[in-house]
């Protein structure tokens, strides 16, 4: 019989299709994706989609709640919210995206380093996330955004230190637990350069779990962003970044409350769907629920 | 001791079936067997049979969902266990019958010092103090040949042998009237198989247990049994006494395991693995489920269920081949 | 046990030093000189040197780090702020109470309700009380802590008038902080308890109880609780961390005179001493958190266990 030779083609050749199959045969993928692309394509094309100008004043039309006019209303200089909600949406998503990067690509690095050098290398890096992660993350992050200043690169570069340790830690966790399998074993026997063996053939074993948590990264770095914003030390109003929104609107919660609601309701909106997606993520690649 | 000879177990047109993705998994089919005071029976087949579907629906401990016994009845010293409540069951569960499982690495709890992991049984089926049972389960430890000192280990303290020692005495512990081993050996080393087999041979004679022995090892079933059933894709397919299995094997599956065991004597140079794969438990062949991998497989193997013929007394086959004796 | 404590607690002044270190160097990179920011932009050139002097920020970084680490940890001196010239650790004992309060009933109600909610669910999978769990978890976690403080703000507050929005005038004004800084915690914690009790609950030694004929309850409590427990307490310590660190955001919401408030208010007048006394304040707490659940996970963990106690009690038995 060919039954046993075939499987094994159609696997070898298609591994990102099967898992891209997996993933979207769940509803937490499906909803989730469609969430974030609606939202990253009405923020990308917010020239177009956008109803005003993200800085149009409407004096004749302040504070006002929504209506057919404003679908979210207007705020204190008469701003249409929505508007300015997909303007914002800009910095909010590529501040959680880059920041991400960077971070990661920095954690994963060090990581990388420490775990398969060991010695004097992972001592040094270690401890040095020891003393970094003396203080607990949101703090550190308010305390090195302030040493930044404000202004997009600036919370960038805080946002992006803020997982460092975590992502290193893991990473190293996930290479000490590779380094130990045969196939390393085998790549060395064969002469592959120390680089080549840890980038072409750890690394690729050990990033499904830092995808997972770099999607979700990218929720909480976009929280964590417009928390920055609020209290001041992110970006500053008038930029609509979706926490600045929030931080002008903080004046006029008593009065005009739904000026408060919208900017929250994107954040969370866009936060949920990357973790559904990333949910799902974990669940895909899980190679105890692959079958 | 005199009902040596009256049938201690019986189980009756035993079927389960998981359900996984929506499709349903055909685990066991029809199987009846029996099995009297103090003896052996081995279960043997490959990998997926279907083997420790069986011990663990007697002991009712399949996880419901994805498994549900669909039929049979199961009937232990005139007692109908397939029929008794949950409380009641669970009374006899470790009790009256308890089961050795086939991991021992993954069998204990980490958390609970191996002593108290004994003891717990103790404590449920029997009316006892805890100290009395402490004194019990140290006392299992020496039988399995673990200084008592040793009860308030932890089971990483414990190599691979010596754990499953603990799960044997943890199985042992309340004198159970039959044992339900799940390959015992199969995770350890050769040389310490043959010591955990004759451990259990000793405590079962000592204890004069019944025992259903699971493997597809052929040499831990020459060691231990009395009876062997060969069990493929969820049927019993051919049952006898260890002679008349081993002498005389009659199911073209049953041969073929024995063609795939390498001989001590004759002149074979290679072994003769059985060709192909088992049937998908989905989508099972119709008539003789051994039909597309059989050398021997005709029109009639293709259609129909094949019923069980008695090839000589005692030993039955479920096979056409052995059909003009039956009639 | 009390040698593995000790060994914690020391570790705790490790990780203390770190953290004062690692402000004392933040602030110290931080653009701006402070004597400047502190007297504002009409003060002259001399004025600013003067000011410079006193404050001791025209010294070398490692002078200035010496001596704040030997004031901080040999002399537990605090210094005066800047900015009002009065003792900080004066201001602090005012504040310490509002924000302990918060942060501790946080930190207790995190760990309980967090830890019942995964149970709940994790125990119940693919009913009802898994999937309402789940789905109001994975609202919980996906929105900022503050934003929900100010829609707290708005329901509980404006629309309904039923608690106060601003600062602490009686216990019910605890109330809505405490939520706020609660519900992302427990979201979190909840998800990965019930994660960790759904990879136990078909663990090989779960059936083994089974078959030994252990009543499901005593199952649940004895054999998959402490085990799923493990990889969740080591995450609790990260989560009480959080509580500690969103504090400052928590105040500021609620207008709460706390540490955290302070905190911000030091930031931005450039008053370190204020700054650094808070940020170590929290530093401390949320590493009491850490060894806190070190010491829980130790309790279960059969290893640390085994190595500081075990080998009395075999001691014992064989004496």
């Amino acid at each position: 019989m060919t039954v046993a030779a075939k499987p094994q083609k159609i696997r070898k050749s298609s591994y990102t299709r099967d898992l891209l199959e997996r993933l979207f045969s769940t509803w937490n993928a499906r909803i989730g994706t469609f969430i974030i692309v609606v939202i990253a394509l009405a923020c990308i094309f917010a020239d177009v989609v956008a109803p005003y100008g993200y800085n149009d004043m409407d004096f004749a039309n302040m504070y006002s709640t929504p209506s057919a006019q404003h679908i979210m209303g207007t705020d204190n200089l008469g701003r249409d919210i929505f508007s300015r909600l997909l303007y914002g949406g800009r910095y909010s998503l590529s501040l959680g995206l880059i920041s991400t990067i960077i971070g990661n690509l920095i954690s994963i690095f060090l990581g990388v380093l420490a775990g398969y050098y060991g010695g004097k290398v992972e001592t040094l890096i270690m401890r040095f996330m020891d003393v970094y992660s003396a203080l607990p993350g949101q703090l550190l992050c308010i305390l090195v955004s302030t040493a930044f200043g404000a202004g997009f690169q600036n919370t960038v570069l805080a946002l992006s230190i803020q997982h460092l340790p975590g992502g290193a830690r893991m990473t190293r966790a996930q290479i000490l637990k590779e380094r130990s399998m045969e196939y390393l074993e085998a790549a060395e026997s064969i002469n592959c350069k120390k680089m080549t063996i840890m980038f072409r053939h750890l690394f690729p074993n050990v990033y499904s779990p830092l995808l997972v948590g770099a999607t979700m990264e990218i929720g909480s770095n976009i929280m964590m962003a417009a928390t920055l914003s609020y209290i001041g030390l992110g970006v500053q109003p008038p930029t609509p970044e979706w926490g600045a929104m929030l931080a002008e609107a903080r004046a006029f919660i008593l009065v005009y409350p739904h000026m408060i609601i919208w900017p929250g309701v994107f954040i969370a909106l866009t936060v949920f769907s990357l973790n559904l997606l990333g949910d799902a993520l974990r669940d895909a690649l899980d190679p105890k629920l692959r079958k | 001791m005199s009902e040596k000879n009256q049938t201690f177990l019986e189980v009756k047109d035993l079927t389960v079936i998981y359900t996984a993705n929506k499709k349903i998994v055909q685990a066991v089919n029809h199987v009846s067997f029996s099995l009297k005071k103090g003896e052996t029976l081995g279960l043997v087949g490959e990998t997926g049979a279907g083997k420790t579907t069986i011990a663990r629906s007697i002991l009712r401990i399949l996880p419901d969902p994805p498994a549900k016994m669909l039929g049979g009845e199961i009937t232990m010293d005139g007692v109908k266990i397939s029929a008794l409540s949950e409380e009641e069951m669970r009374k006899i569960r470790g009790g009256k019958i308890s089961m050795i499982f086939q991991d021992p690495m993954t069998a204990l709890n980490p958390l609970i010092c191996v002593g108290d992991q004994i003891s717990e049984g103790l404590m449920l089926h029997s009316d006892i103090s805890r100290d009395e049972a402490r004194k019990k389960a140290g006392e299992m430890l020496e039988m399995v040949g673990i200084p008592a000192s040793r009860y308030v280990e932890y089971p990483f303290e414990f190599s691979g042998g010596m754990k499953q020692r603990v799960v044997i005495a943890m199985a042992l512990a309340c004198n159970p009237d039959l044992l339900l081993a799940d390959e015992p050996t199969t995770a350890l080393d050769v040389t310490i198989q043959a010591q955990v087999l004759d451990l259990i041979a000793d405590l079962q004679k000592k204890l004069h247990t019944s025992m259903i022995l699971i493997t597809h090892d052929l040499g831990v079933v020459a060691q231990t049994c009395d009876n062997v059933a060969t069990v493929y894709a969820g049927e019993i397919i051919e049952y006898g006494t260890k002679k008349d299995l081993f002498l005389n094997p009659c199911h073209p599956y049953t041969v073929g395991l024995f063609d795939s065991l390498p001989s001590m004597v004759g002149d074979e140079e290679r072994l003769k693995p059985i060709a192909g794969l088992m049937p998908d438990p989905t989508d099972l062949p119709q008539g003789c489920k051994f039909n597309p991998r059989c050398p021997y497989a005709t029109e009639k193997c293709r259609s129909g269920e094949v019923p069980n013929f008695e090839v000589s007394d005692g030993h039955f086959c479920r096979c056409w081949k052995y059909a003009k004796e039956a009639i | 046990m009390a040698r593995y404590i000790l060994k914690r607690l020391l570790s705790m002044i490790l990780i203390l030093i770190a953290a004062a270190f690692l402000i004392f160097t933040i602030l110290y990179l931080t653009p701006g000189e402070p004597a400047r920011m502190l007297l504002g932009g009409t003060a002259t050139e001399d004025e600013v040197r003067t000011m410079a002097h006193t404050l001791g920020t025209d010294r070398s970084y490692m002078e200035q780090l010496g001596e704040f680490m030997i004031n901080t940890f040999v002399r537990f001196k605090f210094g005066n702020s800047w900015l009002y010239k009065v003792p900080v650790m004066q201001e602090m004992n005012n504040r310490l109470p509002h924000t302990i309060t918060i942060g501790l009933i946080s930190m207790i109600l995190t760990a309980l309700i967090g830890f019942g909610l995964g149970i709940i669910a994790g125990t119940h999978e693919g009913k009802w009380q898994d999937s309402v769990t789940m789905a109001i978890t994975m609202l919980l976690v996906s929105m900022p802590n503050f934003w929900l403080a100010l829609l707290m703000i708005i329901l509980f507050s404006v629309n309904l008038g039923w608690l106060p929005a601003y600062g602490i005038d009686s216990w019910t004004s605890y109330i809505m902080p405490i939520v706020a800084s609660t519900l992302g915690g427990v979201a979190m914690q909840a998800r990965q308890m019930r994660s960790a009790v759904l990879d136990v609950v078909r663990a090989d030694y779960v059936t083994t109880a089974r078959a030994k004929g252990q009543t499901e309850r005593k199952i649940t409590m004895r054999h998959i609780l402490p085990n799923a427990a493990m990889p969740a307490i080591t995450m609790l310590g990260g989560h009480l961390g959080g509580i500690v660190g969103g504090s400052a955001i928590i105040e500021s919401v609620f207008s709460i005179p706390g540490v955290g408030l302070y905190m911000l208010a030091g930031i931005n007048a450039r008053d370190y001493p204020v700054v650094r006394t808070c940020v170590l304040f929290f530093a401390l707490v949320s590493s009491i958190a850490m060894i806190l659940t070190d010491i829980g996970y130790a309790y279960l963990d059969p290893r640390i266990k085994a190595r500081y106690t075990n080998r009395k009690r075999k001691e014992e038995k064989e004496a």
